[in-house]
């Protein structure tokens, strides 16, 4: 037993320049993050401005019962979950590729041009995305009814009052919007890999896909459980932009774009009730951090090395 | 190269341009737009090529043009001193955090990971950086609050880490006598090229599109409005007329392209980024390695 | 010697006055003031002028604007009621007064109008009542015309050509048989075109009860006393609307894609695409001057209820109050009641300083000084009617010089709610508020509009109604206004 101590204590004290240069961010983190934690209690309290956030009286889980008021509840559910599900799966796919495309151009310039273009959507805001789609799908004046379907004979389509075209309007618009940023990330990993793989695989006699398959996509492995397991965690979570502004908050698309974030919205428009609203987030966050510690756990028994703590 | 490389290329080019071709239609489109005539705008619909070209939109913006200039200014100074602060702070973390043999790296790591699912909620953000630190209406406000480190970039970092670079270059370093500073600087940071501009492309987009920031912490202070704040502030004015100009007689005789005002923003907020985008980058990797290799 | 005593004296002089200065150091109060569209680049000039007047006055009081955007306002008055670094504001686009009540963010005024705002209560007279809440006085609202009626404003170059008399036009029938003449001679013509997310009308004879959709609502008629809350969205007066707007939508009175109209209702008009738009208004003279201008075509309007009606949401929108955690609330309130009853304070604060931002016209009205417009004034009065008290200003051109004096006068004559002073408190019910909130977001415009096959639509949307818990919120609305009713 005091040898374990003892051991401990001498890596401890052998690792003292590591921990001295983890100061500042965990110093940064107590302060930005934790600090302010304390409002968590909000969710379990009737907030009084003139009482501040410690002195205000508790009230239960008065400040959740709302959230499950709505006959929608099921609909609102399944689109978060859904979508989240569809995005995790298909923006990561994408990304991937995007990444492994850029690294495979040949000129440098190219590819510098190509990786600035595609951030173009990320610095879009979503008011602005609206109207781009609305350029493209309105009724009377859109791109697509005037253009596209003119031109293969068929007749427009009221894209605003129906909610069956939603879910693929809505997922392509949401793979647009992130493909460039996210495959920046994997892009990084890519570029970082030790070049003398690859060369030690081309002496070999292995071709491209071969190298992908090998090398890349191996060495990728550890990014992509990461920023899964960060997405899986931000899973009862929905951009508000993309389901609210795009949709221009049309009420017969709400099958197909009501979520949480927006039902929330739309809830506490009127009253901008501060309890309630830490209620919604904090029953994102804990359903979602349950999700990531199963997950998590999964992956270490899997393979130890790629769990994320 | 061989054969398939070649092919590869090809393909590579061709999916990248079409994705490309993607990226620029719209801000073609936000471009032509800013330029269309409102009434023609809202008549025939938004156009690559409007019937009717104006420039009441910028005209509009020209009022504001000192103040855009100064946010400009503040934008970028934000984002250099921001951006070069969240690289150090997360290098400085992540790096600790990838190294297999440290006590408590689990732990740390959880509870970098914690920050990126909970948080408290706006009003004790607010009352913790105005109270406590007295940030408000300073220019403190728009580099700290949020913005400073990301658990996001420092959990990317440490995976790089953990994956390029090899633990045995670190070890041969030790049995060198190298001190773990020396490590990080001479070893493993020439080393993260890649990632250190990623990090400091995150942080710097994240810093250049906040409005938050500003909206919470400047009331009095609004000279250190950066663009974004400063555009909402535009855009909602355009808004106001618009909408209001019907109840106020002072309004009236006034009209505004509230739409095309909308994409003019757009535009002014998008493209200088876009210009300055690949030299900061090349910039700011440059400087990292030189500064690390010099300290 | 002598200049010994000189120094001496003066000394003394210095010393009394420092500490003469110390024992009145006068209070500074932080007063809340929204910027719109110019940022107010003279605000310390007109500052200075408001406290040189107060000083003049006596008051140990000193003013401190607190600019904010119109883009931040309700954020950040909603940070600063937290921390108390107001101490007076105009809680418009904030939650309503019932709300803010509920949070404890506002201190209450009873005890302190008694005190120090005789002059407030005199102005407002009754209808200071609708800044209570469970009885309590919570602030002071603006003064304003408070009733409205629903008007139809329309080009006149197009109604006298087709020869329409808008005095003929009185309600919403005579409206469509006027509107099928317009659309027979100007068939891509819009007759009724609609803002944001589709809405082209308010409800009007209708009282709210304190919530921003008629969920539980009085239905106001003439004479009547009653006081029964309704579902509006099942009363004879909706669906008369819903029969309206299907006639409408199958005549092709409103515009191309209306659910993804992008500005406000009257812009259509100004640039040509829509012969008239729905606006309420409460006085038919300042609304045609002043949108004449705006749309930069002449036009007529018409009014298409019955009757003007003042409610409690109606009266109660702006209303000035005084934050829970001001420290400064006796200051707060005295300032308040200048500003109610100075005229030369009220038009400093609305119109900025004579001869700087604005002239006298020989109209008796005002306009802006050599050179300015609102764009590049240094004190933006566009947000005069922000202020507590406008009537006692000069208007503006075009604005007749007597516009607030029939302002005040449609005050006096206009219809009241029997729930004028009367506002719901809706905490018990927020649940269902919040859920029936979302199902007519999602339903209404699209019933009003005609757009899908509405009787499905309208069945469900009843439905869903219902299941939100829409009887709820009425029972809750009905026995709030019992208790109420039996007090008065």
């Amino acid at each position: 037993m005091g040898t374990v101590k003892k051991e401990r204590r001498r890596q401890i004290i052998k690792h003292l320049p590591l921990y001295i240069m983890m100061i500042p961010g965990l110093v940064y983190m107590a302060i930005n993050n934790y600090l302010p934690l304390a409002g968590l209690q909000l969710a379990f309290k009737k907030f009084k401005y003139v009482l501040g956030i410690w002195e205000s009286p508790w009230n239960g889980l008065k400040n959740f019962t709302y959230l499950f008021k709505t006959g929608d509840a099921w609909v609102i559910m399944r689109n978060t979950l859904g979508y989240n599900l569809v995005f995790i799966l298909l923006g990561t796919l994408l990304a991937i590729m995007v990444a492994i495309l850029l690294s495979e151009v040949p000129r440098k310039r190219l590819q510098q041009s190509y990786q600035t273009v595609i951030l173009i959507p990320h610095l879009i805001s979503y008011v602005i995305v609206s109207y781009i789609v609305y350029a493209l799908l309105g009724e009377s004046n859109g791109m697509v009814n005037n253009s596209i379907m003119k031109a293969l004979g068929l007749s427009p389509v009221a894209w605003y009052t129906e909610a069956k075209y939603w879910p693929f309007i809505i997922t392509l618009i949401h793979l647009w919007k992130t493909f460039g940023y996210s495959s920046i990330i994997y892009y990084a990993t890519i570029v970082g890999i030790d070049k003398s793989f690859y060369e030690a695989a081309v002496m070999d006699g292995a071709g491209v896909w071969k190298q992908i398959r090998y090398i890349t996509l191996p060495m990728l492995k550890p990014v992509i459980i990461t920023l899964t397991l960060l997405a899986v965690g931000r899973i009862f979570y929905s951009d508000f932009g993309l389901f609210y502004q795009v949709p221009m908050n049309t009420g017969l698309l709400y099958n197909a774009t009501n979520t949480i974030d927006t039902y929330v919205y739309r809830g506490l428009l009127e009253t901008n009730d501060i309890g309630r609203a830490s209620a919604a987030g904090f029953i994102q966050s804990i359903l979602g951090f349950l999700l990531v510690l199963g997950t998590n756990t999964a992956v270490r028994m899997i393979e130890k090395e790629q769990a994320l703590f | 190269m061989n054969i398939s490389g070649k092919r590869i290329g090809i393909f590579a080019n061709f999916v990248l341009a079409i994705l490309s071709l993607s990226c620029v239609l719209p801000l073609i489109l936000l471009v032509t737009s800013s330029l269309t005539a409102e009434g023609s705008l809202i008549k025939n619909g938004y156009a690559f090529i409007p019937e009717q070209w104006s420039l009441d939109a910028y005209r509009y913006l020209l009022y504001s043009h000192a103040q855009i200039l100064r946010a400009y200014q503040m934008t970028i100074l934000a984002t250099f001193v921001g951006t070069l602060s969240n690289v150090t702070i997360t290098t400085l973390l992540a790096y600790p955090l990838s190294r297999k043999s440290l006590p408590g790296r689990n732990f740390f790591s959880f509870a970098v990971f914690f920050t990126l699912l909970f948080n408290g909620g706006m009003v004790p953000s607010y009352l913790m950086w105005t109270q406590v630190f007295n940030i408000k209406d300073t220019f403190w406000a728009l580099i700290l609050p949020n913005l400073l480190m990301n658990g996001f970039g420092v959990i990317v970092m440490r995976t790089y880490f953990t994956t390029n670079i090899p633990g045995e270059i670190i070890e041969a370093a030790r049995i060198d006598g190298a001190g773990e500073t020396r490590t990080l600087i001479s070893i493993v940071l020439p080393l993260s090229k890649p990632i250190l501009s990623t990090i400091a492309l995150l942080s710097g987009l994240a810093y250049w599109n906040d409005w938050l920031n500003g909206l919470y912490y400047l009331v009095k202070r609004t000279d250190f409005y950066t663009i974004q704040n400063l555009l909402n502030r535009l855009i909602a004015s355009a808004d106001f007329i618009s909408n209001n100009a019907a109840n106020s007689a002072i309004l009236s005789g006034i009209t505004v392209p509230s739409i095309g005002v909308r994409m003019a923003i757009a535009v002014i907020a998008l493209i200088p980024i876009m210009i300055l985008y690949p030299f900061l980058q090349k910039g700011f990797v440059k400087g990292i390695v030189i500064g690390g290799v010099k300290g | 010697m002598k200049k010994t005593l000189a120094l001496f004296l003066s000394l003394i002089l210095l010393l009394s006055g420092i500490s003469f200065a110390a024992a009145e150091e006068p209070v500074t109060i932080h007063v809340a003031y929204m910027l719109t569209m110019n940022p107010a680049e003279g605000r310390q000039e007109v500052q200075d002028a408001v406290n040189e007047l107060l000083a003049q006055k006596g008051m140990n009081i000193k003013v401190e604007f607190v600019c904010i955007d119109f883009a931040s306002w309700s954020t950040q008055i909603n940070l600063m009621l937290t921390d108390g670094s107001i101490d007076l504001f105009n809680a418009c686009f904030m939650p309503s007064l019932s709300v803010l009540a509920d949070n404890g963010s506002l201190a209450p005024m009873d005890d302190l109008y008694a005190q120090y705002g005789q002059g407030i209560l005199e102005t407002l007279d009754e209808y200071i009542d609708c800044a209570r809440v469970d009885g309590v006085l919570y602030g002071a609202p603006k003064l304003n015309a408070f009733s409205t009626a629903l008007m139809y404003l329309m080009r006149k170059d197009i109604a006298d050509e087709l020869g329409i008399d808008p005095e003929s036009i009185t309600d919403l029938n005579t409206l469509t048989e006027a509107l099928k003449i317009v659309k027979a001679a100007y068939p891509d013509m819009t007759m009724i075109s609609n803002g944001n997310g589709g809405a082209y009308m308010d409800f009007s004879g209708v009282d709210f009860l304190g919530t921003e959709d008629p969920l539980g609502c009085l239905i106001l008629e003439e004479g009547s006393t009653d006081l029964t809350v309704q579902n509006y969205y099942t009363s004879d007066a909706f669906k008369e609307l819903l029969a309206y707007g299907k006639l409408w939508s199958e005549l092709g009175f409103f515009m191309k894609d209306p659910l993804n109209a992008q500005d406000g209702s009257m812009a259509y008009v100004s640039n040509g695409l829509a012969f008239g738009s729905f606006v309420s208004y409460s006085d038919e003279e300042t609304t045609v001057s002043v949108q004449q201008k705006s749309v930069g075509k002449e036009i007529y309007a018409s009014q298409v209820t019955p009757q003007a009606w003042a409610t409690t949401n109606n009266v109660s929108g702006m209303t000035w109050c005084v934050p829970a955690l001001s420290k400064n609330q006796e200051a707060a309130v005295q300032f308040l009641n200048e500003l109610f009853t100075d005229a030369a304070l009220s038009n400093l604060v609305c119109n900025g300083i004579e001869n700087v931002h604005y002239v006298l016209t020989d109209e008796g009205n005002i306009t802006f000084a050599e050179g300015l417009d609102p764009m590049s004034t240094s004190w933006p009065s566009g947000m005069g009617t922000f202020w507590p008290n406008i009537c006692i200003t000069h208007p503006w051109s075009p604005d007749p010089a007597d516009v607030y004096d029939n302002w005040l006068a449609s005050n006096e004559t206009c219809g009241k709610s029997p729930a004028l002073g009367f506002t719901f408190s809706a905490e018990d019910v927020a649940d269902e508020v919040s859920a029936c909130a979302m199902v007519v977001d999602k339903y209404v415009s699209a019933l009003m509009l005609n757009i899908g096959d509405t009787d499905a639509l309208y069945a469900s949307f009843l439905s869903e109604l219902e299941v939100s818990g829409i009887d709820d919120i009425i029972a809750a609305k009905q026995a709030q206004l019992d208790a109420w009713a039996a007090i008065q």
